[in-house]
Formats: structure tokens, C-alpha cells, sequence
């Protein structure tokens, strides 16, 4: 009997002490989710917007990404692209062309994006559009770009990840004929400044 | 003559492929009921449409074995029924390359990579719906070139038709 008892305050001495492993799981389990929430702030707005028709939605996968690894470079401009491309692992656009108030959501959406721990690269304002391009760097590589335009009536929302270099975005943007997309030529413009 | 999106259609159609021996039955039997209109290209009829015989063109088309390009009906477009085929291939061990839904133009492309690479997709604007199948190899890096050296008159357009 008294060794049952002793088993038992055991325990409760234990209890103490597994509540403190139990709070450390949560505590890296709710680390981890906000790590995921941190990459993936473009498909909550996908969400959110999934039934709405006024919003035009873009996935390209890495699938696709991937089959750029298969090609040959026969040009400078081709190697550029293609060095450019290839190690990218996908690409989500979110637009519209028909939001009464556009310049509200991109406040909105910027505050969004800095309280999820994106740093920010670069703003351009002018009298009818604003855009903000923020970034998410891990272990000194930037492995998500986010780009957010607003005004006149547009908006877009843009993330770009995998191994991106900065110095070959306008590349891609030069190349492929995205909407939303060619506002990237401005990093380069504003570095070249 | 072709127009400039018509243009883009095409080459992202056939900028989504590359050998052959295909599943392309799946796609067949829908269409059966479905499709009003169904165009076959080999390499060389995709060559012949290239009006101007441009070499950017040529070059990427020239490892495409065959392109299917299906005109769909107002049936597929209300009932959207091209989803489940696209669900069949899923099951099929293909998988999503890219999509664009919500507005007027929504796209979903899958594909399957290996000893034989297919690709298979429908495509939805405000006038029409086109599902295709791609069997074959394409070079990628032609396509922005051709995007921005493309004129209005270069090509022959097949939706015309």
C-alpha cells in the first residue's frame, strides 16, 4: 500500500514537470504553425477570396518551374532567363481590376504582410498607385518575394518563392507577360537610381 | 489573322508539353459529347500556320508530337463537367502544373513527366472553351521572344475556323 502511495505522489511530483514538457510541445508546435502562416500569407488571401469572381486567381506550380531545368540555353538572354527561372518553386497572383476602394485594401494587405514578418524592400507611390515589394530571407537567401499593388480601381497581390536573386527578377518580369508582373522592372530601376 | 491573345493562348498551350504515348482517351471520350470542333496538329501543320515562318517558333514547336485542341460547347461550359476529366487525370498520376480561375479566362493545366511526357488542359474566356491535350517537347525559352516579337499578321488563327 505504501508503495502504491508513494507511486502516486510520484506523480504528482512529476505532474509539475510534464505540464512543462506538455507547454513546451504547444510552444513549438504553435512556433511552427506561425512559421507555415508566415509563408503562406498569400493563400490566406486565395481563401478569402476563392468564391469572389472580381478576383482573378494565378497558381503556377513548381512542376512547372521545374521543366525549365530540362532546357538548353542557346543565348546569353536565354541563360539568363533560364537561370533565372529555374530555381523558382512557384508563383501566386491575386488581382483585380475592380475594387472601388483599392488604395484601402493595399493598406490593409501591406499591414498584413508586416505583421507577418515580411521585411520590406522597396515602395513606389505615385498619384494613382502604390506598391510595396517585402521579402522573407532564411539563412541569408530570399526564398519569398511579396508584391502588393494598389490604387485605381487595381490591385494585385503577387508572391514569388523559392531561391530567388534579386538581380534576376526583372529578368523574369522582362520575359514573362504577366499582369502585375511588369512592375518588377522598377527594383531594377530603383537599384540602378 | 491570329490575334495577339489568340497568340498567347496558343503558346501557352503549346508551352505546357513535351513525347508520346499518351492518356489521351480520357480527354477523347469526353469530347465525344462535347466538343463541337477538334483540331490535330503534328509538327508540321504547326509549322504550316506560321504564316511568316518565324524561326523562333519553328524552333519551339519542332519537338511537339501531337497537340490536340478541342472547341468545347455551351453544355461543358454551364455545366462545368470538363472539371471532372481533369479530376480523372488527376487520378491518373497527373498533377497541377498551373491554374487561373475567378473573372472570365480561367485555365488548369496538368501534366505528367517521364518516359512519356503529357499534358493535358482546359482553357475558358469569355467567348470560348478549349481543352487540349499536348504530347511532345517544346522549347520553353522561345516563348518570351515570341511574345514580344509576335505581330498580328504572323500566324494563321485556327479558332477562327
Amino acid at each position: 500500500m505504501n508503495y502504491v502511495i508513494s507511486e502516486i505522489n510520484k506523480c504528482e511530483i512529476l505532474k509539475p514537470k510534464k505540464m512543462k514538457i506538455k507547454l513546451l510541445v504547444i510552444g513549438l508546435m504553435l512556433f511552427s504553425v506561425t512559421g507555415i502562416t508566415q509563408g503562406t500569407i498569400i493563400e490566406k488571401y486565395f481563401e478569402k477570396y476563392a468564391e469572389d469572381e472580381s478576383f482573378t486567381k494565378v497558381t503556377v506550380n513548381s512542376k512547372m518551374f521545374s521543366l525549365f531545368t530540362e532546357l538548353d540555353a542557346n543565348t546569353a538572354s536565354e541563360e539568363d532567363f533560364l537561370e533565372a527561372v529555374s530555381k523558382l518553386k512557384g508563383l501566386k497572383i491575386l488581382a483585380s481590376d475592380s475594387i472601388e476602394d483599392s488604395a484601402h485594401m493595399f493598406e490593409f494587405t501591406c499591414n498584413d504582410i508586416d505583421n507577418a514578418g515580411y521585411e520590406e524592400l522597396m515602395t513606389v507611390e505615385d498619384a494613382h498607385e502604390n506598391m510595396k515589394f517585402s521579402i522573407k530571407e532564411k539563412n541569408g537567401r530570399i526564398e519569398e518575394l511579396i508584391m502588393v499593388v494598389g490604387g485605381n480601381k487595381n490591385f494585385v497581390l503577387l508572391s514569388l518563392y523559392g531561391e530567388i536573386d534579386l538581380k534576376n527578377i526583372s529578368k523574369i518580369a522582362r520575359s514573362m507577360n504577366i499582369n502585375g508582373l511588369e512592375h518588377l522592372n522598377r527594383m531594377e530601376n530603383a537599384e540602378k537610381e | 489573322m491570329l490575334r495577339k491573345s489568340n497568340f498567347l493562348l496558343l503558346l501557352v498551350i503549346l508551352g505546357l508539353t513535351q513525347s508520346l504515348l499518351s492518356q489521351e482517351e480520357i480527354l477523347k471520350s469526353y469530347v465525344d459529347t462535347t466538343s463541337n470542333k477538334e483540331f490535330c496538329f503534328y509538327p508540321s501543320t504547326l509549322r504550316m500556320i506560321n504564316i511568316t515562318q518565324n524561326e523562333d517558333y519553328n524552333a519551339m514547336v519542332e519537338e511537339i508530337d501531337k497537340l490536340l485542341i478541342y472547341r468545347l460547347d455551351s453544355t461543358a461550359r454551364s455545366d462545368r463537367s470538363y472539371l471532372t476529366v481533369l479530376e480523372a487525370y488527376q487520378e491518373e498520376g497527373f498533377e497541377e502544373y498551373a491554374k487561373m480561375y475567378g473573372g472570365e479566362t480561367n485555365m488548369h493545366i496538368y501534366g505528367k513527366t517521364g518516359q512519356s511526357n503529357e499534358f493535358v488542359g482546359v482553357f475558358s474566356s469569355k467567348d470560348q472553351l478549349l481543352a487540349f491535350y499536348l504530347i511532345g517537347t517544346i522549347n520553353w525559352l522561345k516563348i518570351p521572344s515570341l511574345i514580344q516579337n509576335f505581330k498580328q499578321d504572323d500566324m494563321i488563327n485556327i479558332f477562327d475556323f
